[in-house]
């Protein structure tokens, strides 16, 4: 069985380590893009099965990701998962427009929430 | 003198004058006719005289007794007459005639009897005596006609004087009536002319003057000199429109102190006002909406279409349905918009309005105003980021700590009993800093009012059963059992926001759970009535302190039996339930005994149109 592609756009080291170990254990392949700017290049590069989107990311922040993705016809089917600590309404609402699964406050949900969402995602 | 006087005066000369004319009348038409009576007399005795004469005519050709005694009759009759008038007749002019005629008539009557005597001796002498006797008879018969004569004469001159005098009278009497007739006259005129004067000019001066004053020109006096009661009118009334004056400079002055007033407080609230005609054009602005809409009077001439054209075009349509609204419900409007400044700029503008109705109760007009509220909206904004960013902040690293913690305590054969407990207390801290984060953001939306509510047709009976379900997991870890009981089988749907409406359930399932001892119970039931649904959260737990009750609502208060047995706890729980509750019209109230247990009830009021949409449903 082909292992799915997740690829996570986060720049915390602490957040970094739990992604790569947790889910590498769930089985899946993992790619961490720490910069903004290299995310949709990355995505061009290889079309992952789930992005795992950070919004406040260096040099590109996760919003002006989302737009450039939506506006790409190629990349457009890309599942997207929100996982930020943004947890103003109006940044909730500016996210759900550009139609993603689904948006997490990374400190109000556990990881293991967070993994079993990601599972069901991908199984759709 | 005043009118009453005047009045008076003419009344009394009126009476003395028209009284002394009537007497004078009155006396000269006497005497008038008193003359004419003496004229009737003395043509009476002239008859009584002839007819004498026309006896003694017959006495003298026939010497009959009867004749004789005829004659004496009609003398002695009038004599008697002549007496009889004498009394009446004591003025000078008739006194001599009336005793020159007595003497002449007794005069007669002794002629006469001398007549008779010589008669009677008659045939007794010779033919010498015979003649000389007939002589002496013609003697006297002459002598008596002659005296006969003379009194016709007296009498005709009796009869003169008293034609005189009736002339004279009737002179004096048609005179009389002439004078009579002039002072009437005078009198009519002296009455018209004193009305008009004293009275009825006067009035058409004061009537001219209310006129003048009620048009508006307070100025006016009345010029009215006199001393009189429309004098003193006068008076009073040029003092009552120099009060009116004053009263009126001194508003106008207040009116106009209070205009600049208004204008500066205006300018320093950036608030500007306006009125207009509801279902018109018709629209006044006051200086200072002209600066918050960025524009001129010259520019922009006032107008209710004027003023949506300020409106930013993607604010428009909210803006007029707001305003239809108002205007339907006879209500006010309150709404945030934005204005495009001539320069490009984009300014922030808050619009109040309010209907006001005529006396039939139909909106006739609005009054309202425009703030600009762009500074307030920018410190809300600055706000809104700073707590954006500090929650970003803090969550960050307790986030991954979070995490990292889970990971760890997944794998916890790896580690010995006691660091297994410290990793366990470490994680539960972590916990409470997460949801004291989290509730510390919510209290600084709802204090910034910046709590945002979707509402929507709820179905709440689905929420309370998911919080229920969800808080399930806690409260068998606890052994407490939990269970969603409701009253009535359809509930009906509420117009809430979902989201909010099930922070409440968890926060108040979360404090019943948490503070039952094990083996205890929380239960939630619900129930509704026409007009609203009714929530009670009932738990077997500790209870609340009497001495507690009251600041149970209040921002981190915690009741210290509660924090005895929960440290996890932050005390904002209640405070943002009480602020969503009362946000959508709701109460929220709680009974309790301290060992006992406590209920939380919430009452949320139901819509009449979503009950009937339930109704369809």
């Amino acid at each position: 069985m082909v292992k799915k592609f997740i690829l996570v756009a986060e720049d915390d080291k602490a957040y970094v380590g739990v992604y790569r170990s947790k889910l590498a254990s769930e089985g899946y392949e993992v790619v961490i893009v720490e910069q903004g700017d290299l995310v949709v290049p990355e995505l061009k590069k290889r079309k992952p099965d789930l992005l795992i989107l950070d919004l406040m990311l260096p040099q590109k922040n996760g919003f002006e990701i989302l737009e450039e993705l939506r506006a790409d016809g190629k990349l457009k089917s890309i599942k997207v998962v929100v996982a930020t600590n943004l947890s103003q309404d109006l940044d909730i609402e500016r996210v759900k427009k550009f139609g993603v699964l689904d948006y997490f406050i990374k400190s109000d949900v556990s990881v293991f929430e967070l993994v079993d969402k990601i599972k069901k995602a991908l199984a759709d | 003198m005043n009118i009453k006087t005047k009045l008076l005066l003419i009344a009394l000369f009126s009476v003395l004058a028209i009284t002394f004319l009537g007497i004078f009348l009155y006396f000269s038409y006497h005497r008038f006719n008193e003359a004419i009576g003496r004229n009737g007399i003395a043509n009476q005795i002239a008859t009584g005289v002839f007819e004498r004469r026309l006896i003694l005519d017959e006495y003298v050709l026939s010497y009959g007794d009867s004749s004789r005694e005829q004659w004496l009759a009609k003398n002695g009759e009038l004599a008697r007459l002549l007496q009889s008038l004498s009394p009446k007749f004591s003025e000078a002019r008739y006194k001599e005639v009336i005793g020159n005629l007595l003497i002449k008539f007794a005069n007669n009557k002794k002629v006469f009897l001398e007549l008779v005597k010589i008669r009677g001796d008659g045939n007794t002498g010779g033919q010498d005596v015979e003649t000389a006797r007939k002589d002496e008879e013609a003697r006297l018969v002459a002598q008596l006609l002659l005296k006969t004569q003379e009194i016709i004469s007296d009498t005709k001159q009796f009869a003169a004087i008293s034609l005189q005098e009736a002339k004279e009278n009737e002179e004096k009497t048609v005179l009389l009536l002439g004078s009579f007739s002039i002072v009437l006259v005078l009198i009519t005129a002296g009455t018209i002319l004193i009305f008009w004067f004293s009275i009825v000019r006067p009035i058409m001066k004061l009537r001219e003057g209310t006129e003048i004053i009620s048009s508006g020109n307070f100025n006016h006096r009345v010029d009215l000199e006199s001393r009189d009661e429309i004098g003193q009118l006068a008076k009073s009334f040029n003092e009552m429109a120099g009060r009116l004056q004053g009263l009126y400079m001194s508003l106008e002055e207040k009116v106009q102190t209070r205009t600049e007033a208004l204008a500066e407080a205006q300018a320093l609230a950036r608030i500007g006002s306006w009125e207009w005609e509801i279902g018109t054009d018709n629209m006044v602005w006051s200086d200072e909406l002209y600066r918050v809409f960025g524009v001129t009077h010259q520019a922009v001439p006032p107008s209710y279409n004027a003023y949506l054209q300020q409106v930013f075009p993607d604010d428009l349509e909210m803006a007029e349905t707001a305003i239809q609204h108002a205007i339907e419900t006879h209500g006010s409007f309150e709404f945030d918009h934005r204005v495009k400044l001539p320069d490009g700029a984009i300014r922030w503008v808050r619009g109040r309005g309010e209907v006001i109705t005529d006396a039939h109760g139909t909106p006739a007009k609005m009054e309202g105003t425009a703030q600009d509220i762009t500074e307030e909206k920018e410190i809300g904004r600055q706000k809104s980021e700073f707590i954006s960013i500090v929650s970003h902040q803090l969550r960050t690293p307790l986030g991954s700590m979070r995490w990292n913690l889970e990971l760890l305590k997944s794998d916890v054969q790896a580690l010995p009993q006691e660091a297994q407990e410290r990793l366990n207390e470490t994680y539960k801290s972590g916990l409470r800093l997460i949801r004291l984060v989290g509730d510390l953001l919510n209290v600084a939306r709802i204090e910034g009012g910046r709590v945002k509510d979707e509402p929507e047709l709820s179905e709440i009976s689905g929420i309370i059963e998911s919080a229920v379900k969800e808080m399930g997991q806690e409260a068998h870890k606890r052994s407490v059992s939990i269970e969603f009981s409701s009253k009535k089988p359809d509930i009906p749907k509420v117009m809430i926001d979902p989201k909010r409406f099930r922070e409440v359930i968890q926060n108040l399932l979360s404090n019943a759970v948490r503070y039952t001892l094990p083996g205890g119970r929380v239960s939630v039931a619900a129930d509704y009535t026409s007009t609203s649904i009714e929530i009670a959260v009932s738990d077997t737990g500790i209870g609340i302190p009497e001495k507690e009750k009251s600041k149970i609502f209040t921002k981190f208060a915690r009741a210290e039996n509660a924090a005895r047995i929960d440290e996890e706890g932050t005390g904002l729980g209640l405070f943002i339930v009480k602020s969503y509750v009362e946000d959508w019209d709701g109460k929220v109230w709680f009974e309790s005994q301290e060992g006992k247990g406590t209920t939380f009830y919430i009452s949320l009021p139901l819509q009449p149109d979503t009950a009937s949409g339930n109704a369809k449903n």
